[in-house]
């Protein structure tokens, strides 16, 4: 059976970000207490992931470096309809930016077998960086997509990749394995049913360490991060407020000045 | 002793809240407008799980259980107590179909019931007082292959959206002497049967309530459930076991309903230069709401828990429906307080869920009847 590999990260619920704050001394997010939710977007990933299984028997694996903790939200995947989930847990693992994360992802992706295609959330919302869907793809060595909002295929192995270029659409043709990121508008992601929960129960959810997956210690975590968080601020949001008076035609033409010299229109 | 929801049903929560909220929602505008059942909402609430929680594997359900079905309920009803009543209604029907219920009647009535197809009703009031079942007036008499039924019932949820329904009536007396009653699968196309008036109600708008009417209604013997004379056993089991943890869920759905808007309006209503949040005096009715809230949904979990461990919970059962409603209804009328004028206005989700939490209260028996039930459990055990 063909596979599809599906990333998923679990992240702080955004529905209760509000409660969320900075440690200013560390820079690191404190999170304790927020419930965490899959990455909103990598829902879209499964979800056309499952319309392959659904469709054509794909078997989805789903991966994902992650604290253990987090095993419960990962099952919410296997409730959506994934066949198992290959989760990468250690300590050496923490502080990753983007790269060491692609890294550690190829090799959850490896480790999952051959994949006919990798579904990934074109971002994650709580890091927002678009990095590590191309960053994979490199280490994978396979093609990729990002901002896709379309997949779609008539017979499992032609696959038409529509990708949204902000001022144009672009759709690709293309067989064989290949790294998507999709956005939101790509599907409407399937809610979980009971059925669904109760079936996860008894489906695999494998844990490895940085040492079963034979990463090199020097790629992963804080020490394989290029990328470090060298300092956090609230970006300050100043209003200008000033009204202008006069004819309305003369006025209209100084606001459209104004707006110019300002650089917004 | 363990208080910690299972991996499982926090899931189910979960996923239940997310449904409500994409599905459910965007129908109780049109419910409250037009009273009318959203019919589409069957099927999508079967193949989410929720028609089948207490029906087993084999006849198309999930059995997640009661605990789960408690969860299920809170959460359709924290969104829309309507389709609350609905679907515990529609366990109503489930439950004692399969557990009185041939393999044939299993097998013919509860694949249909678990997938949403259609919803299912448990009809034993009758004008003649819901709080005294036993002067029901319905009647069926066995006629060669037919139980010939007359009478009719009221209040029955689900009437008009319905295409199987448990009723129950009287077949005859008991060596006693007194009124022997019998239960009975009935399809709408039976002939004979013709449905009442749809009542519209203060509360529960959307949901179905109405009338069923027998004239010479013929029933095939094989429709009888359970054994001949077995049918208030039946109905009162229903009624305790699945009825009132039924209601419970939705009192405790309210409950929190009212509790998360009241919450949201007092921090955002600011007088005096400041969220009225703030004033010790809404920061009191917020904190009897939260009491009212986590007293009703612990009595329901515990009462559904020993369900699903199979011990006898009768008394937790009503205990949980007596709370839970009350509650709801406590907590409705502090949620319209703290929203001040704005609690009239339709706008604002509290008015509903005061007049849902008044209609929940006779809902599966009053509480009048609640109070004797526990009142006389009070002087045998204390
Ligand atoms: C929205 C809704 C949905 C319903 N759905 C269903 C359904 O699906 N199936 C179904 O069979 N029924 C259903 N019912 C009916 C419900 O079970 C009855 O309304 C309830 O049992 C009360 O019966 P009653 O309305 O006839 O009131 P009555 O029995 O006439 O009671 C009137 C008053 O007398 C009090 N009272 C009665 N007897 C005593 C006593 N012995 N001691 C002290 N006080 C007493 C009552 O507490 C109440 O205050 C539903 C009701 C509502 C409102």
């Amino acid at each position: 059976m063909p596979q599809a590999v599906v990333c998923v990260k679990p992240i702080p619920d955004p529905k209760e970000w509000d409660r969320l704050s900075l440690d200013p001394e560390t820079g690191v997010l404190k999170r304790a207490g927020i419930s965490t939710v899959i990455n909103p977007l990598d829902k879209n990933a499964l979800e056309a992931a499952l319309q392959l299984k659904d469709r054509f028997g794909w078997t989805v694996t789903v991966v994902s470096m992650a604290p253990p903790d987090t095993q419960k939200t990962l099952r919410e995947a296997l409730a959506m309809g994934a066949d198992k989930v290959l989760m990468a847990s250690d300590r050496a693992l923490g502080g990753a930016a983007t790269l060491a994360t692609a890294y550690t992802l190829a090799a959850l992706v490896r480790k999952a077998g051959d994949a006919d295609m990798v579904f990934c959330g074109n971002m994650s919302l709580d890091g927002s960086t678009n990095q590590v869907v191309p960053q994979l793809a490199e280490f994978l060595g396979l093609p990729h997509a990002s901002h896709v909002v379309g997949v779609e295929t008539e017979d499992g192995s032609t696959f038409r990749v529509t990708v949204d270029l902000k001022d144009a659409l672009l759709t690709l043709q293309h067989s064989g394995p290949m790294v998507l990121g999709l956005t939101k508008e790509a599907n409407d992601p399937r809610l979980v049913s009971v059925m669904g929960i109760i079936s996860a129960q008894s489906k695999p959810l494998e844990v490895f360490s940085a040492q079963d997956l034979d990463l090199d210690p020097e790629k992963i975590g804080q020490k394989g991060s290029p990328t470090i968080v060298s300092g956090l601020f609230m970006p300050e949001i100043k209003r200008r407020r000033e009204i202008l008076s006069g004819e309305p035609e003369e006025v209209v033409d100084r606001l459209i000045d104004g707006l110019r010299e300002m650089g917004v229109l | 002793m363990d208080f910690q929801l299972s991996e499982q049903h926090e899931m189910l929560r979960k996923a239940i809240r997310e449904f409500a909220e994409k599905e459910i929602a965007p129908l109780v505008e049109k419910m409250e407008e037009t009273g009318e059942f959203p019919l589409e909402i069957r099927q999508k609430m079967g193949a989410v799980g929720l028609c089948g929680l207490v029906t087993s594997p084999e006849y198309g359900g999930n059995g997640m259980g009661f605990l789960a079905r408690a969860i299920g309920i809170e959460e359709v009803s924290r969104v829309c107590a309507g389709l609350g009543i609905a679907l515990q209604v529609h366990h109503m029907c489930c439950w004692p179909l399969e557990t009185w219920g041939t393999e044939e009647q299993k097998k013919k009535y509860l694949p249909r019931l678990a997938s949403g197809e259609t919803f299912g009703v448990c009809s034993i009031t009758e004008p003649s007082g819901g709080s005294d079942p036993m002067g029901m007036q319905t009647e069926a008499r066995l006629e060669g292959d037919y139980w010939i039924v007359n009478g009719r019932k009221c209040f029955a949820t689900n009437s008009h959206v319905s295409d199987i329904m448990i009723i129950v009536a009287k077949t005859g007396t008991d060596p006693k002497g007194r009124p022997a009653f019998s239960a009975f699968i009935v399809e709408p196309d039976f002939e004979g049967f013709s449905l009442g008036r749809e009542e519209k109600k203060m509360g529960f708008k959307g949901a179905s309530s109405g009338e069923l009417v027998f004239n010479d209604c013929k029933v095939p013997k094989e429709n009888l459930l359970g054994k001949e004379g077995e049918g208030l056993k039946i109905a009162l089991a229903t009624v305790n076991r699945v009825g009132r943890p039924g209601m419970a869920s939705i009192g405790v759905g309210i409950c929190y309903a009212s509790l998360e808007e009241a919450s949201k309006f007092a921090k955002e209503r600011v007088l005096g230069g400041k969220p009225i949040a703030n004033l010790q005096a809404i920061q009191f009715m917020l904190a009897d709401m939260f009491a009212l809230a986590e007293a009703a949904r612990i009595l329901n979990y515990r009462a559904n828990w020993m369900m699903d461990q199979g011990m006898n919970c009768d008394t937790e059962m009503t205990l949980a429906k007596y709370v839970a409603t009350e509650n709801a209804f406590q907590c409705a009328r502090l949620a319209c307080e703290i929203h001040g004028g704005y609690s009239c206005i339709s706008e604002y989700a509290v008015q509903r869920f005061l007049r849902d939490a008044w209609v929940a209260i006779p809902s599966g028996g009053t509480s009048q009847i609640a109070k004797i039930v526990l009142g006389r459990h009070v002087t045998k055990n204390f």
